[in-house]
């Protein structure tokens, strides 16, 4: 499958609103990392998140997911307000990735997908030391699940792998496989390309491509332009933790000021803003 | 309000105890963020070393010239303790998951409580402990003569096999001779020497070539015989030292408690000031904790070791690039916990008037407390808190009304401000000086 | 959660096909036969002491037991070269004999240093011992000569399932008669060599290859393996010819395995450090002894035992709950300082709340002595009953009951282990913000790892006041906290089969080695700090344990990934 422009200008139904992040404002003591940042992203629509080393990026995601509490700023998920809580944001249906992999390091990859179903599942002890129906009910579902998911991202021969002995791109896909076993509606990639060479990345685009097809909104956080220029619906450009422009793909290419903030004029770089990691 | 005055006297007394401990753990925990569990055991082994001393040297005596030099012999017993610690138990462990370090240094406290009970009752085991260690220590020598590094992750044991066996089997000479024949004259006793070096570099060399093929490197010749060498000396010495001063001395038992020397000026009549009855022992710790504070300060802000150390603590791997020596920084925090548990100890027998082995254990996790109470990896902090620590557990004692107050509760209450505190405030009254590693 | 258990060779003898010399294996044969017949010689002058080794032709149990190592080793030898060398493809003979040939060269030294002690002197040793020692080092020589070849891969081997169910049966029945054997030996030396011949036996297996295949068919017949690892159990009163001596001992073993395995599922899976564990045991004795019909118990209410279990396993639960809510936000190494603190406080409590410091709950320092024994359905554990011709006494009816105890602590365990809830433990062992940034209730999953480790000591702490017949506070001291603690290190967190091992040893080799008994605490924090220097993943580590600690070892990595593949292509 490869992938060309006109996928993204298909007569597909971009639907109602499903994340409407407002004013969202992070500050670390004196340091305004997050600045007024506003973002929708509506059903079936991809977002890309882009923006230099530092300019909050991973920070806004993290306040959306309530990694943070932000200082200021409202985030609604399906109408209705998130708490900065981030097992009710997984709850109410967004799910993430870590720019460096947090996987579960000890568990094979069919586990760690597994861990994923946890809050979809509701077995308690009881039931769990009793083998009763409701835990042989959910194990089974849970399990078969969890094959599917790793049969989607395409790592399914692999599910006793230990995640700590798989390649780097494998675990990058086992990531998402996790984050989608939460029954996301949206799904926040950080920096899914990150260190692979040009055919991964390609697989890595129609992966996203497979799971917004699947019903998922999703918002992507990269540093390679042609990756989220061919990927995305709409793209977000953040500055130094401000909004700098939101718009097409070709809007956003074409603007003086986002090039101006990657290449730079030849001033200062910008101060890397704490934060930027969990 | 005598009283009052009173319990505060007391309280500042058990807080100045306490806060010399507790600057072990804050100092310790702030460089390798680890909670130094046997440190506790450092601080008894400090008053048992002061007693050592004194039953070697001035059995019998009390004057005050002694006090000196039982502190400096409770700063060599802890401060070897404590670096032997890091070495040995610690050092391998860096890198490793938290439970490794949390049992070893459970370990290291069991072991160091026994080692000292076992030693007061039956002194001749020091023989076989000074046996061991003097295989060990030529094992060093010849690993310094032969400039290999010998924890070195990669090194197996066939690396390690032709010091070892050199030194081992020297020893095992020297102690197979001795056994047969206690009393040799000098000359005699030189050519035991000489004998047990030899055989050592000999077998030392064999077990080299058995493991030529396996082994990182050579251990060349001149490396062997030093460890040989080394470990028989040393093994004669302290076999001379065991003879002319420990057996003979009457070593009280371990199994109660032991009676800590009473050396005049700092114990005795207490004084009276006002209502208030100041102990002369009390004074001494007190006095002590300032002088220490004092002392303290200048060390960690205007001297080049004591910038070392802030640097470490707040980023080692900086540090480390701007040519600290971050090992021998971790090894001086060690030895500077070690130093004023010492001096703590010696301060537990006067006041007390005994000692026992299992004295590190309640005191160890109360200074615990107060470092954490003050913030952990604060050094001040930890002298505020080992202050407040000991002020609040004397008010408790005595103005908690019912049946829950009273001495036979106290040891409670330092538990129970640590649990609040790492609830509520977890970076303590003054704040933790912790790089948040997670 | 798939977990294989097996102890690892050292990767650095992974044998690699390498040429023998030609005399090695005729020297072998020599060593066997040698061994065999300085075996059936008298070995000791002196008939009295180590059960009698001093009748020609008459071997006693130390010179059968030598016997055992050498058809082993021919066994070896004839899959090496003759006979069996269908079975010489799959197994390594060559390392085998090699563990076989210097352990029990080891073993004959002690036994002549034993000889040599117990009955004043070198004299009194028989050439028969030395002839044995002579082959031992023979067997262990050609060993190292033996040519070493590449194998078959043991976890493609496979036998018809009828024999494989009954070579478990059997290695379950050989244990039982181990263990019988070796409790039943009366003095230390004769159990020290036991010792050396059990783990001589156990490394040459391992060398051998022989129990990774007994590894793999066991997780195959799973069932059969725990059914007949319970039946070994079960029968093992029966071997007792009714005395009671050893059963006091086993009881006390089982006791402390419950409790340890309760541990092990805050420590072992959700990596909760708990220093204070102990005081969960603790309180379901208490429990047990203020509400038993004892003339010290301080509460009124006598309820029948069953409900006892519960009220005091509930307790304990309440307990765990109370300490874990403030505690368990707080970072790895406090928690570990703060459940210490709670565990002395909970020995203060007991020790002050004696009417005089406080309400009369617990009698004070003095504890609740006179505890009677248990009544459950008329069936008074204190009686000693004959079943089967072979009397059992008081404490073999406490082993039972603990039995029962012990399987419903494990059957816990395992279920939970491959639950939601257990996977839920180890992602929050492994990284807890990214368990809860996956919807984990990090905090509700680690108040549950208390509350059931929690209950689960309880239980067991309800049943040790009975047998031991008095509670007092300074039963519940931090060492045996660190002890529990130990167990399960030493043992292999996180698995079962280790935590039982760690468990025995501990609890056993103290009441064994009673000559010891000055030192013990001393070897104790030795052997702590060794261990997590030398082999902090225990001796029975799960694979991905040893691969946490052993990170730069990437032969270890590899063969994992391997050994994970085999089962699950066996599946």
């Amino acid at each position: 499958m490869t992938v060309t422009d006109t996928q993204n200008t298909a007569e597909r139904s971009i639907g109602a609103p499903v994340l409407e992040a407002s004013g969202v404002t992070m500050r670390f003591g004196g340091l305004l990392a997050v600045n007024d940042v506003d973002l929708t992203v509506r059903e079936g629509e991809i977002v890309g998140l882009i923006g230099p080393n530092g300019a909050g990026k991973t920070t806004f995601f993290n306040c959306l997911t309530g990694l943070y509490k932000p200082t200021s700023g409202q985030v609604r998920f399906s109408g209705t307000p998130l708490p900065p809580k981030p097992r009710a944001v997984v709850r109410a249906g967004m799910a993430r990735t870590f720019q460096n992999i947090r996987l579960f390091a000890n568990m094979t990859a069919l586990e760690n997908v597994m861990v994923g179903r946890y809050c979809r599942t509701s077995s308690g002890a009881l039931t769990s030391v009793l083998h009763g129906p409701k835990f042989r009910r959910e194990e089974a579902a849970s399990r078969a699940r969890a094959q599917e998911l790793l049969d989607f991202v395409g790592l399914g021969r692999f599910t006793e792998h230990l995640a700590r002995n798989m390649p780097y791109g494998d675990q990058r896909r086992l990531e998402i496989a996790r984050a989608l076993a939460t029954d996301p509606k949206l799904i926040l990639l950080d920096e899914p390309t990150a260190g692979m060479n040009p055919q991964e990345t390609r697989q890595a685009s129609d992966l996203i491509f497979k799971i917004r097809d699947s019903g998922l909104s999703v918002v992507v956080i990269e540093h390679d332009m042609r990756f989220i220029f061919n990927l995305c619906d709409r793209v977000l450009c953040l500055v130094r933790g401000e909004a700098l422009i939101e718009g097409t793909p070709d809007e956003v290419q074409s603007d003086p000021r986002v090039i101006e903030a990657y290449i730079g004029t030849g001033e200062d770089e910008e101060d890397d803003v704490p934060g930027g990691e969990v | 309000m005598d009283q009052f005055l009173q319990q505060l006297v007391n309280g500042l007394t058990l807080g100045s105890l306490y806060a010399l401990i507790a600057v072990g753990y804050t100092v310790v925990y702030g460089i390798v963020q680890l909670i130094n569990f046997a440190h506790g055991e450092v601080f008894m082994i400090g008053a048992f070393g002061a007693l050592t001393t004194y039953l070697l040297f001035f059995n019998g005596k009390t004057s005050v010239w002694i006090l000196p030099v039982m502190i400096v012999g409770a700063m060599i017993a802890s401060v070897g303790t404590a670096v032997a610690m890091e070495r040995v138990a610690y050092r391998p462990l860096r890198n490793a998951p938290r439970l490794a370090p949390l049992i070893t240094a459970i370990g290291i406290s069991v072991f160091l409580q026994e080692f000292v009970r076992l030693f007061y009752d039956q002194p001749q085991w020091t023989v076989v402990v000074l046996t061991g260690l003097a295989i060990g220590v030529g094992y060093l020598i010849g690993g310094r003569v032969a400039k290999i590094d010998l924890s070195h992750p990669v090194s197996k044991w066939f690396d390690r096999a032709p010091l070892l066996g050199a030194a081992g089997s020297a020893v095992a000479v020297w102690v197979v001779v001795r056994l047969v024949n206690p009393d040799l004259n000098a000359l005699l006793i030189v050519g035991v020497v000489v004998l047990g070096a030899l055989v050592g570099t000999a077998i030392g060399w064999l077990a080299g070539a058995a493991v030529r093929r396996r082994a990182r490197s050579q251990t060349p010749v001149p490396a062997i015989a030093a460890a040989a060498a080394g470990a028989v000396v040393i093994a004669e010495v302290s076999w001379v030292l065991y003879e002319k001063l420990i057996s003979n001395v009457d070593w009280p038992s371990a199994k109660l408690r032991i009676p800590f020397p009473q050396i005049d000026v700092v114990t005795g009549t207490a004084l009276q000031v006002g209502g208030v009855t100041i102990q002369r022992s009390a004074i001494f710790t007190i006095g002590a904790l300032a002088v220490c504070s004092v002392l303290l300060w200048f060390f960690v802000n205007r001297t080049r070791m004591g910038r070392g150390m802030q640097a470490v603590s707040q980023d080692p791997d900086t540090a480390r690039l701007m040519g600290i020596n971050v090992d021998r920084i971790i090894v001086v925090a060690f030895a500077l916990g070690a130093v004023l548990a010492a001096i703590a100890g010696v301060s537990q027998g006067l006041q007390n008037t005994n000692i026992e082995f299992r004295m590190g254990f309640l005191a160890g996790l109360k200074a615990f407390t107060a470092a954490v109470l003050g913030g952990i990896g604060n050094i001040f902090g930890a002298v505020v808190g080992g202050l407040v620590l000991g002020v609040i557990e004397a008010m408790a004692t005595q103005y908690i009304p019912g049946q829950f107050g009273g001495s036979t509760w106290k040891d409670v209450w330092a538990f129970v401000i640590l649990i609040l505190v790492l609830v509520f405030r977890p970076q303590g009254l003054l704040g933790a000086r912790v790089v948040d590693r997670a | 959660m798939t977990d294989v258990e097996t102890p690892v060779d050292d990767v650095a003898e992974a044998p690699v096909a390498k040429p023998g010399k030609p005399i090695a294996w005729p020297l072998g044969l020599v060593g066997v036969a040698l061994v065999i017949v300085g075996s059936f010689l008298s070995w000791s002058y002196d008939g009295s002491i180590l059960n009698d080794l001093s009748i020609n032709f008459y071997p006693g149990g130390l010179q059968i037991l030598a016997i055992i190592v050498a058809v082993l080793s021919l066994v070896l030898l004839l899959a090496e070269r003759g006979p069996l060398t269908k079975l010489g493809t799959w197994l390594d003979a060559t390392l085998g004999l090699r563990a076989f040939g210097v352990g029990l060269t080891l073993y004959m030294a002690l036994v002549i240093v034993a000889i040599s002690v117990e009955s004043d002197g070198l004299i009194n040793v028989n050439p028969g011992a030395y002839v044995t020692l002579v082959g031992a080092a023979l067997i262990a020589v050609s060993a190292y000569l033996l040519p070493l070849h590449q194998l078959r891969d043991m976890s493609h081997a496979r036998l018809p399932d009828w024999l494989e169910i009954f070579l478990i049966s059997a290695m379950m029945a050989v244990v039982l008669f181990l263990a019988a054997y070796a409790l039943g030996l009366g003095d230390a030396w004769s159990f020290i060599l036991c010792l050396v011949f059990v783990a001589t036996g156990a490394t040459g297996l391992f060398r051998t290859g022989a129990m990774t295949f007994m590894s793999h068919a066991g997780q195959r017949h799973r069932k059969v393996l725990t059914l007949a690892a319970f039946a070994a159990a079960f029968l093992f009163p029966f071997t007792q010819n009714g005395s009671d001596a050893n059963m006091s001992i086993a009881g006390s073993v089982l006791v402390f395995s419950a409790t340890a395995m309760g541990l092990n599922i805050v420590v072992g899976l959700a990596g909760l450090l708990d220093l204070g564990y102990i005081a969960f045991l603790g309180s379901g004795a208490y429990v047990a002894a203020t509400l038993s019909t004892s003339a010290f118990a301080t509460i009124n209410w006598k309820p029948p035992f069953l409900l006892v279990m519960l009220i005091g396993a509930g307790v304990a639960a309440l307990l765990g709950l109370i300490i874990g809510s403030p505690t368990l936000r707080v970072s790895g190494d406090y928690l570990a300082i703060v459940t210490l603190g709670f565990g002395e406080i909970f020995r203060f409590s007991m020790f002050n709340l004696d009417g005089n410091n406080g309400p009369n709950l617990t009698n004070g320092p003095n504890g609740i002595p006179g505890i009677p024994d248990l009544e459950l359905f008329g069936f008074n554990f204190g009686d000693a009953h004959t079943v089967a011709g072979i009397e059992l006494g008081r404490f073999s009816n406490y082993y039972f009951l603990l039995l029962l105890l012990l399987g419903f602590v494990i059957l816990t365990f395992a279920r939970l282990n491959n639950s939601r809830i257990g996977r839920g433990w180890v992602a929050i062992r492994e990284d807890e913000k990214a368990a809860e940034a996956m919807g984990v209730n990090v905090f509700g999953l680690k108040l549950l790892a208390f509350a059931v480790g929690a209950f689960l000591a309880g239980l067991a702490g309800t049943i040790k006041a009975h047998q031991d017949g008095a509670v007092s506070p300074d039963q519940f001291i931090f060492l045996e906290s660190a002890f529990l603690l130990a167990a399960i290190v030493l043992g292999g967190m996180g698995t079962i089969a280790g935590v039982l091992l760690g468990a025995t040893i501990l609890k056993l080799l103290p009441e064994k080695l009673r000559f010891f008994s000055e030192y013990r605490l001393f070897l104790f924090g030795i052997l702590l700090v060794l261990m997590m220097r030398f082999r902090p993943e225990g001796l029975v580590a799960s694979k991905r344990r040893q691969l946490e600690f052993h990170e730069e070892d990437e032969a270890l990595a590899v063969e994992v990934e391997e050994e994970r593949l085999a089962v699950e292509e066996a599946k």
